[in-house]
């Protein structure tokens, strides 16, 4: 289990570093669409481009935002409970977790497979193939499915701070 | 299924689950889940749900959100910024709660330039949060003005969210846009009134630090050194904008470029500094694009399962005077900006909320801006409110929702009765347009 | 037994496009009563503009009002309906819609009941006076185009940069001078405000809007002849009659337009001739890229 988690880690490190350069690389190709439309011929893809890549954006740090508690929470019930019920709420809401990134990530996985057979694409500035669009989606989900389980497990807690801490809302 | 229960159901669920600690965006996921499989056919919805989240997240008009992030936060981490608040200190001296007006101003400023009061939020509050609370302001002095003048983004023209308002309910644009300008300045005015208030009544609250005393050459070596900074990043965002060269989108990028010279210039570079606002950046678009991704499907079920209509039909169904009816119109958004986006809440009310406009003879650019006003307040009332959740995503890790909210309360109303005093003196929006 | 079918429309039901829509529903379910009825779910607060294609081929809504444009990844050959020059009653003559519906049927699990507010096309209009080269022709080099996606291709061909942008950003986008030109309809030009800023409208127009109402082929095929006669009969009358109000809404809207000060710029008859020929073959061309098989049977009736 540890082992699992301990890779699962790594992956969902590995896809934060991606986005982080996914991010430099939005700023570069608006840097460069704003240069080329201002000293050449503007370049048609540079937005659409820019388009997909928000959609990773959403969806590559979804794991390693789970693991680090980047996931902002609200908490104005949970603080209310009694120490013993409130871990239970905890493991109930991992277990709730789990399963919706489960259930969201299979759909996805059955788009993203669907549109690999189809070569169905968007019709964009250019034409974007559609598994472009799904595989961020599956893979932030059931990264998060192992993430979520590692909280479910008792390793650590899935909020910042204690809930003691909290004033509650 | 009628309406109230259909609205029960969902809002009911979406309260729970974030009362109970359900991270937002799995909250919505959650509840998006089980209405579908009651309203909208199940298997068919939850798959027509997934298609839309790239729909709703890949809008190049999102792009100034992590542009902007990453600006502020090379900004703050370089140590740029610690230049700029130093000499602020020289020169302002020692006016209590200084940063809390210049967040203000500043924010009146960038609204003036951009209409993205998402972009702005970040921005300020990736540069300003971090040293504002080092130097020990409370909460609601510091999360508070950044929430306020996030707002003003689309209040102030340029604002693409007026621009859609004026063209989905056929109000005049150019007019709508020139009649956000008064108020947003007056907003700007009871903002520095409510900070000037707040401190007085609460001097602790932004302690007055020792800012040294200086003779006047050291004040003008200060803005020197620092005006030059400042004047390049001006040049970058302000100067491309109105020189026409870059969009409003596009104006965040160069700010970053504008950064970066900065940084080289003043031997401040770093690739470490680079990495490190890029990680800023990450974290609160990754966290905040998902929470759209989600909510906007929030919204379409909402709308599918007939809630959001109905309970506005219910509303109108009272006859009621012209004036009770705005306050009523007014009173829908607010409640529907407690669990929705600003277009979503658009494309809901506008059909059923302009021809009641029609029928009782309104001015439509005195009733267009009230709308943007009302809508504007859903930016910070939670428990869905997307300003205080990029502000969360800046905030140190600890900071809780409820702290932000109750921060953003006072400047949520102010611009409710600024909604007021436009309601009952026309002549506050009207006056700019009426002279064109 | 009577059917219901559900539907959605792809604008706020205050625009033109979702009011004329909603008329050919309130005249239908005037004429199917007890046969078959329309329920309008509501409009992009329901479903995204981008995602109606594909929720009529899935079965999740039975009709929608909807461009081709915006699910050309489903249909590719929708195209057509922007780029032919003959009017839908001439195509159901002879045999074009026939053939269009076939393809739909195939590839969108769709029947297209019509080809609605037609007739109507679309202009570039201009800040500044268009300059003309040596022979008196437009010099479209000198343009900075706010486009969007359907028409891009046609626009860079023709010389002109092209920036793709949705119409929320436009009327920015011309005050600060980020594009000197702006191409879009007649109708409801004035609506978003760009008027103040473009104050030439070089004519002719290209292409046509390409609003069509479908229903799901499934649903279509399993409803009883008499529900389908009264769709198919009450959907051909509501084309031709939106079609002449989409025309007398454009000359309305074209002639404020011109009153409030606004100049039309002709072309010469030569450079008018290859101007929309460019236009037909950019569509065309794009079509051809994204699948070639149905394009001879479709040139020989459409073209
Ligand atoms: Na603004
Ligand atoms: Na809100």
């Amino acid at each position: 289990m540890q082992k699992l988690f301990d890779l699962s880690g790594l992956a969902a490190s590995l896809l934060a570093h991606a986005t982080r350069v996914i991010l430099g690389v939005i700023v570069l190709l608006v840097l460069y669409d704003v240069a080329a439309r201002n000293l050449a011929r503007p370049i048609a893809w540079s937005a659409s481009v820019i388009e997909i890549l928000l959609i990773y954006v959403a969806f590559l740090p979804m794991p390693a935002l789970v693991r680090q508690k980047g996931h902002v929470c609200a908490d104005f019930l949970r603080h209310a409970l009694p120490d013993a019920a409130r871990r239970g709420a905890e493991k109930l809401v991992c277990l709730l977790c789990i399963g919706i990134c489960a259930y969201l990530g299979l759909i996805a996985f059955q788009l993203l497979v669907e549109n690999i057979r189809s070569g169905d694409y968007d019709v964009r500035s250019f034409d974007v193939p559609r598994w472009a669009i799904y595989l961020p989606m599956v893979i932030g989900l059931w990264l998060s499915v192992i993430e979520f389980l590692r909280f479910l497990t008792g390793a650590d807690s899935l909020y910042a701070i204690d809930a003691r801490d909290i004033e509650g809302f | 299924m009628e309406w109230y229960v259909a609205l029960a159901v969902m809002i009911g669920l979406i309260l729970t689950l974030m009362g109970f600690g359900v991270p937002v965006a799995f909250a919505f996921f959650a509840t998006n889940i089980v209405s579908i499989f009651l309203f909208m056919g199940g298997g068919l919805g939850i798959r027509q749900m997934v298609a839309n989240f790239g729909e709703a997240v890949s809008i190049y008009a999102l792009t100034p959100l992590p542009l902007f992030l990453i600006m502020g936060s090379l900004f703050f981490r370089s140590g740029l910024g610690d230049n700029v608040f130093h000499a602020v200190d020289l020169c302002i001296g020692r006016v209590r709660a200084r940063l809390s007006y210049i967040v203000v101003l500043s924010g009146a400023v960038f609204a003036a330039l951009s209409g993205s009061s998402i972009a702005n939020t970040g921005m300020m509050g990736s540069a300003m949060v971090p040293e504002m609370l080092k130097r020990g302001y409370k909460p609601h002095m510091s999360f508070g003005p950044i929430l306020g003048a996030g707002g003003l983004a689309v209040i102030i023209p340029p604002s693409s969210l007026a621009v859609l308002l004026g063209s989905l309910a056929q109000i005049d644009v150019g007019a709508l846009l020139i009649a956000g300008f008064l108020p947003g300045i007056l907003l700007t005015v009871m903002y520095m009134a409510l900070i000037t208030a707040q401190v007085t009544i609460d001097p602790d609250a932004a302690p007055n630090y020792d800012a040294p005393v200086a003779t006047t050459a050291e004040k003008l070596r200060a803005i020197v050194a620092n005006v030059i900074p400042m004047g390049v990043i001006v040049l970058m965002v302000i100067g491309s904008i109105i020189a026409g060269i870059a969009s409003p989108t596009e104006s965040a990028a160069l700010g970053c470029l504008g950064v970066l010279g900065l940084l080289l210039g003043y031997r401040r570079f770093s690739w470490g500094v680079i990495w490190k606002a890029l990680d800023d950046a990450m974290k609160v678009s990754g966290m905040t694009f998902l929470i759209i991704a989600a909510s906007t499907t929030f919204a379409q079920a909402l709308a599918f399962s007939g809630a959001s209509n109905g309970m506005i039909q219910w509303f109108l169904s009272f006859d009621l005077p012209p004036m009770s009816m705005l306050f009523v119109m007014i009173g829908i958004i607010l409640i529907l900006g407690m669990f929705m986006d600003q277009l979503s809440m658009m494309l809901i009310t506008l059909p059923v909320f302009i021809p009641i406009a029609n029928q009782f003879g309104f001015d439509l650019v005195w009733f267009g801006l009230l709308l943007l006003l009302s809508y504007e307040v859903g930016f910070t009332t939670p428990p869905f409110g997307l300003l205080l959740f990029i502000m969360l995503g800046v905030a140190p890790p600890g900071t809780t929702l409820k702290t932000v909210a109750f921060a953003a309360l006072p400047y949520i109303l102010c611009t409710m009765l600024l909604i007021v005093l436009i309601a009952f003196f026309p002549a506050i929006a009207l006056f700019l347009p009426r002279l064109l | 037994a009577e059917v219901t079918l559900n539907a959605v429309h792809f604008t706020p039901a205050q625009v033109s496009y979702a009011r004329s829509f909603l008329a050919f529903v309130a005249k239908l379910n005037e004429r199917g009563k007890g046969v078959v009825q329309i329920k309008v779910r509501g409009g992009p607060e329901i479903l995204p503009l981008g995602q109606l294609g594909d929720a009529q081929k899935s079965g999740l809504v039975d009709m929608i009002n909807c461009p081709a444009g915006p699910y050309l990844n489903l249909v590719p050959e929708g195209e057509v309906f922007s780029a032919t020059s003959k009017t839908p009653a001439e195509l159901r003559a002879n045999g074009g819609f026939a053939l269009i519906n076939e393809i739909y049927g195939k590839k969108g699990n769709a029947f297209v009941l019509a080809h609605v507010d037609g007739g109507a096309g679309f202009h570039i209009f201009t800040v500044d006076e268009p300059a003309r080269t040596a022979d008196g022709s437009i010099d479209f080099s000198k343009l900075k185009i706010r486009s969007s996606a359907l028409y891009r291709d046609f626009l860079e061909k023709l010389g002109a940069s092209v920036v793709v942008q949705g119409p929320g950003e436009v009327y920015t986008s011309l005050e600060r001078g980020l594009v000197n030109a702006n191409a879009y309809s007649v109708a409801g030009y004035a609506g978003f405000g760009w008027n103040k800023f473009t104050k030439f409208r070089i004519d002719p127009s290209f292409f046509q809007t390409d609003v069509l109402i479908s229903i799901n082929k499934a649903k279509w095929d399993s409803l009883p002849a008499e529900a389908k006669t009264i769709l198919q009969t009450v959907a051909i009358e509501h084309e031709a009659e939106s079609i002449a109000a989409s025309l007398k809404t454009t000359a309305d809207e074209g002639k404020a337009l011109i009153d409030g000060g606004m100049k039309v710029v002709a072309m010469p008859e030569a450079q008018k001739t290859l101007f929309l020929d460019t236009a037909t073959q950019a569509s065309w061309s794009r079509l051809e890229k994204r699948d070639p098989s149905n394009i001879a049977a479709l040139r020989a009736k459409f073209g």
